[in-house]
This record gives structure tokens, C-alpha cells and sequence, in this order.
């Protein structure tokens, strides 16, 4: 375990060097979230407003999806792993006594922890000195509130267990080129990064219903802005935690298999 | 300490056709090229040994590094270190080994090498009193002080091997593999890096096996060399009896006082002319300096005389030259 933490130390502590690509996110993120707001509160003005997400509501969720940008980006092309397994270095991963999934795992979430909190500070106070009606509101309820805590952190785990299958799939494709842009397109547009799912068509957000994919984003943020109720959202926190273990299980056999079958050839 | 028996590895090499075409047809119908890395390799290595580890390039090594490293699974054979099977009790077995692949790097590049150091602490779970006295032990042997601090990507080649060097020795391994461990480093390190690998062998005993192109490092460090070459065991016995057996070959300079245009001396073939100065080579067994000399110098002037014994490489290359490589 001390092994573990310590890989998060040492992750975390390196992450925050990189100050100067905190600062242009920031500012991106900034810009991002005016833009969107002002987008969508045209659409509202037309009249389309979506059952269970009200004008306010669908304002903090855009702030909330700015300020965990990094947080919740449906993949971390972590450049170390992607070498260890492009370029052959997994060898030395391998002479070590431990579990390499845990080591990956800690590794990815390290850093998006790290990446995260070097970011949404300035976001964050931007978005709640804005006006009423254009700025972050505060949650629904002290319920919503760490209810949607509780999510976020169980989001950053499932994208993280996501990510480590995808990871294992890099060993067959050899290229992390095509299976990340596929992988980040799709994730985004079906767990509601691209359009917020209360603005699907019904059927649409049936389907969604059955995917891992918007037990991340989507569910942390609606529990906190109150589009869903309490007592929906305990049941989906619920298959929240299902998907993260089954990902979970998912991603340790797909490694154990790899592993078997890995070939390091040349130098 | 190390058994290895009939180890075999077939590798699968997609095959690709040539072209726009080929590429095209490899879309949907693949090739496989069956590639033996290894072929029925054998060999046993005791405690406290240092073994070479040789062979030209592709012919094995790394691959056989690699499966007794717990890294690869062989297709066929079996392989005992210290009571384990290093592919299939992994995490149980790396415990004891260190490794260091001269081309990749196992510390972390973007952090000061003590972090490193301090997280394989952790990784191996070693006690604090334990890693103060072995890290204290290896900086002063490598003579570390003043890289500790420093990220490792800021350190020159020289001063990142000694680092990996320490790094793979901090919780104290009974074996250590060495792939390549003196590549593109530079005399003096190359030195340090032997001194210290001699060192570490006779007092802290630890088994050593060493791949290297260098025959250098060989002869300052062991005298048990295994050769391999297109996966097959062919030597494996002592360098200085194929040392022995290439001593006759010599190269001998001579410069002559004119500038003949052609030389002709019985029993030496003729190698290169520059100047006046020729080269030529001998295998002839009862060589002696002063006969050579009285029977040149009745035809030609000479100036100078050179005489060296074949170089180590020579040997080598003679050597895979005999075994077919």
C-alpha cells in the first residue's frame, strides 16, 4: 500500500510543476464556459427548455463541467504508460514486485487529481462572482452536495478503470493514435461532455441510461445542481459503483492476459 | 543459483508485403514469420559468479535476459533462479534480482534521483535503517553526493548509469542482470562502471550475468563467457582459452625507409599501405621479432616495426566468423 502511495506522491508532486499549462487551461476554461452559457440561455430564450433542468440549473452544470475539464476528460494519455508499451520500457514495470494494474491506476488518477487542483480554484471563485442567472449557484441541497462529492470521486476511479481497458487494448493496437481520439469522441458525446443529456431526446437518454459512460460527469453534476432528485440519484450512485467494479474486474483480467502474452523484442 | 534448461522462444513477426498494395492486403490477410529467438539454450550459472554474456546483435541475449527477468514467457523450456520460475512467480521472484537495461532508463526522468530512489524504497518494501546504509554505501561507491539532487534528465549518460546502477542495487538483489550496462558511455565510465560492478561481486557477493559488445568489460571482469548466436548455445567455458586459441594471429606495421610499391614477405599477407608504412597480418605460430626482422631486412630498408596481438573484437569476430554468425 505505502508502495502505492508513495507512486501518488510522486506523481502528484510532478504534476504540479507544470504550472504554465495549468494557467492557459484556466483561461481556456474560462472562455469556454462564457461561450457555452451564453449559447444555451439562447436556446432557453426560444422556449426549449428540457424537462428537469431548469435555466439556472443547466448554467452551474456548464461551470461545474469547465471547472473539472482535466477531471473528467474521458481519457489521460499518460505519455509514461503509452511508452512502456509503444516503446518496450513495461520491462522494467515488470521487474518490480507489484501489481502493474495498481501501479497504472495510481499513476492516472495522481495526475488527474493533481491537474485538476492546479485548476478549478480560479475557475471556480470566476464562475461564483458571476451575476445570478450567468454564475455558479451553490448545490440544491447539503444532500446533493456530498452525494455529488461522493460521485466525483467514484467518477475519477471509473474513468480511470475505463481507462485502464483501453490501455490494455493499446497492447494489441500498438498505437495509441486511433483508439484514444475514437475512445475520447465517443465517451464524450454519449456521457453528455458535447450536449448535456437532459437536452437528448428521451429515447436517446434511455440508452444512455444503460452505458457507463454518463455515470461520471453527468450524474455528479446534475446530483449537485438539483436536475436530479435524491432519491434517483442514490439508486444511480448505486450502478455508479457497479460499473466502477466491473471495470475494475474487467481491466485486471484483460492485464493479467497481456502480460502473458507480452513480447518485448529488439535491444 | 541459475538453472536454465531447453529454453526455447518463437516469436510471431506479422509479415508485411511490399507497397501501397501490400500494405493494402495486409489489412485483411496477415502472414506470420515465426521467428526462433531461441533455440534449446542451457546453461547453469553458480553463486557468486560473474558470467558474460555474448553473442552479435539479434542473436538472443536480451530475450534470454528477458525471460529470466520474469518479463518474457518462453515458448518451451523451464528455468530455475533461486527456487523460482521467474515468469510464472513474478512479483514473488523480482524481489531478489536487480536489473538494469543499458538502452531504458528505471528511474523516473522528470524527478530528482533521491525521489526515485526513495519511492523503490517503498516498491520493495525496505526497511529505513537498511536503505540509509546501503544508499550510503552505494554513494560513496559511485561516488553519487552530488547527482542525488538533480532530475535525472539533466544528468549526462556517464552519471545516469551509475544512478541505475545504485537504483537496481537498493534492496540488496542476489542476482544482478546487466544488459548492455557500458553502451555509448565513455572510457572513464566504462571504468567506474567495471571497477564497481567488480566490487559489488566480491564484497557484497551477488551473481552477476552481463550482456555486452565490449570484450573490455569482459576481460576486466570475468573469465565465464557463454556465447550465443541465432539462438543456439556455442560456447560456454572460459575467455582465455579462445584467447589462447586466436593468439597466434598479429598484425605487424612496418615503416620502410623508401617507398616500395609492393612488399612481399613469406608466411604475412598483406593488409594496407599507407605511405610507406605496410600492414600486414601473420597466423604463423613460431613468430619470433628478430628472425622477422633479419629476413625482411635483407630485401628492404627498414624503418620501424610494429608487432600487436590480435585485439580482443578480432578474437570475437573471428570467432562468430567459425560459428557460422
Amino acid at each position: 500500500m505505502r508502495a502505492y502511495a508513495s507512486i501518488f506522491k510522486i506523481r502528484f508532486i510532478n504534476t504540479m510543476q507544470y504550472r504554465t499549462a495549468a494557467y492557459a487551461g484556466v483561461i481556456t476554461q474560462i472562455c469556454f464556459g462564457l461561450m457555452y452559457v451564453f449559447l444555451y440561455l439562447a436556446f432557453y430564450k426560444q422556449g426549449n427548455i428540457p424537462e428537469n433542468f431548469t435555466a439556472t440549473q443547466m448554467v452551474s452544470f456548464l461551470w461545474l463541467q469547465q471547472m473539472f475539464f482535466v477531471y473528467f476528460f474521458p481519457i489521460d494519455q499518460n505519455k509514461n504508460i503509452v511508452g512502456q508499451i509503444e516503446q518496450g520500457n513495461i520491462c522494467y514495470e515488470m521487474v518490480r514486485p507489484m501489481k502493474l494494474y495498481n501501479n497504472w491506476s495510481v499513476t492516472l488518477f495522481a495526475e488527474k487529481v493533481a491537474k485538476t487542483l492546479l485548476r478549478f480554484v480560479p475557475v471556480l471563485i470566476f464562475a461564483i462572482l458571476l451575476p445570478t442567472g450567468v454564475g455558479l449557484e451553490l448545490p440544491a441541497s447539503a444532500g446533493a452536495f456530498f452525494l455529488s462529492l461522493f460521485n466525483l470521486i467514484v467518477s475519477g476511479l471509473l474513468i480511470v478503470a475505463m481507462n485502464m481497458v483501453c490501455y490494455c487494448l493499446l497492447f494489441k493496437t500498438m498505437s495509441s493514435l486511433g483508439i484514444f481520439s475514437i475512445y475520447t469522441t465517443i465517451a464524450s458525446l454519449l456521457g453528455g461532455s458535447l450536449i448535456p443529456i437532459p437536452m437528448m431526446p428521451g429515447w436517446i437518454q434511455n440508452i444512455l441510461n444503460f452505458l457507463p459512460f454518463r455515470y461520471t460527469s453527468d450524474l455528479t453534476f446534475r446530483t449537485y445542481v438539483g436536475s436530479i432528485d435524491i432519491q434517483s440519484a442514490l439508486i444511480q450512485t448505486a450502478i455508479q459503483v457497479g460499473w466502477l467494479m466491473l471495470f475494475v474486474v474487467l481491466g485486471k483480467v484483460l492485464m493479467n492476459r497481456c502480460l502473458k502474452k507480452v513480447e518485448v523484442q529488439g535491444g | 543459483m541459475i538453472e536454465v534448461k531447453n529454453l526455447s522462444k518463437t516469436f510471431k513477426i506479422a509479415q508485411k508485403d511490399k507497397g501501397f498494395w501490400g500494405s493494402v492486403k495486409g489489412l485483411f490477410k496477415r502472414r506470420y514469420l515465426e521467428k526462433r529467438a531461441l533455440d534449446d539454450v542451457s546453461f547453469n550459472i553458480k553463486e557468486g559468479e560473474i558470467v558474460g554474456y555474448l553473442g552479435p546483435n539479434g542473436a538472443g541475449k536480451s530475450t534470454t535476459i528477458k525471460i529470466m527477468c520474469g518479463i518474457l514467457t518462453p515458448t518451451s523450456g523451464d528455468c530455475v533462479i533461486n527456487g523460482f520460475t521467474p515468469w510464472k512467480d513474478r512479483e514473488k521472484y523480482v524481489k531478489d534480482i536487480g536489473v538494469v537495461f543499458g538502452q531504458r532508463s528505471q528511474l523516473w526522468w522528470d524527478v530528482p534521483v533521491i525521489d526515485s530512489f526513495h519511492l523503490l524504497k517503498d516498491i520493495y518494501k525496505i526497511p529505513t535503517d537498511e536503505f540509509k546504509k546501503q544508499l550510503d554505501l552505494l554513494t560513496e561507491k559511485l561516488d553519487l553526493q552530488s547527482l542525488l539532487n538533480v532530475p535525472l534528465r539533466q544528468l549526462s549518460l556517464g552519471q545516469k548509469m551509475k544512478c541505475e546502477l545504485a537504483g537496481s542495487l537498493l534492496h540488496k538483489p542476489k542476482i544482478l542482470f546487466l544488459d548492455e550496462p557500458t553502451i555509448g558511455l565513455d572510457a572513464i565510465s566504462k571504468l567506474k562502471v567495471r571497477e564497481f560492478v567488480k566490487t559489488i561481486n566480491k564484497e557484497l557477493g551477488i551473481t552477476v550475468i552481463l550482456t555486452t559488445h565490449d570484450m573490455n568489460d569482459i576481460e576486466a571482469l570475468t573469465n565465464r563467457i557463454i556465447i550465443i548466436g541465432k539462438g543456439k548455445l556455442l560456447y560456454d567455458g572460459s575467455f582465455d582459452q579462445i584467447k589462447h586459441k586466436y593468439s597466434k594471429h598479429k598484425t605487424i606495421d612496418i615503416e620502410f625507409e623508401e617507398d616500395y610499391q609492393s612488399v612481399e614477405i613469406e608466411g604475412c599477407q598483406f593488409v594496407s599501405k599507407v605511405d610507406k608504412k605496410h600492414t600486414f597480418k601473420t597466423s604463423d605460430e613460431n613468430f619470433k621479432l628478430t628472425d622477422f626482422v633479419e629476413r625482411v631486412s635483407k630485401k628492404y630498408k627498414i624503418y620501424d616495426v610494429n608487432v600487436d596481438p590480435i585485439n580482443l573484437e578480432e578474437v570475437i569476430s573471428k570467432l562468430y566468423e567459425e560459428l557460422g554468425l
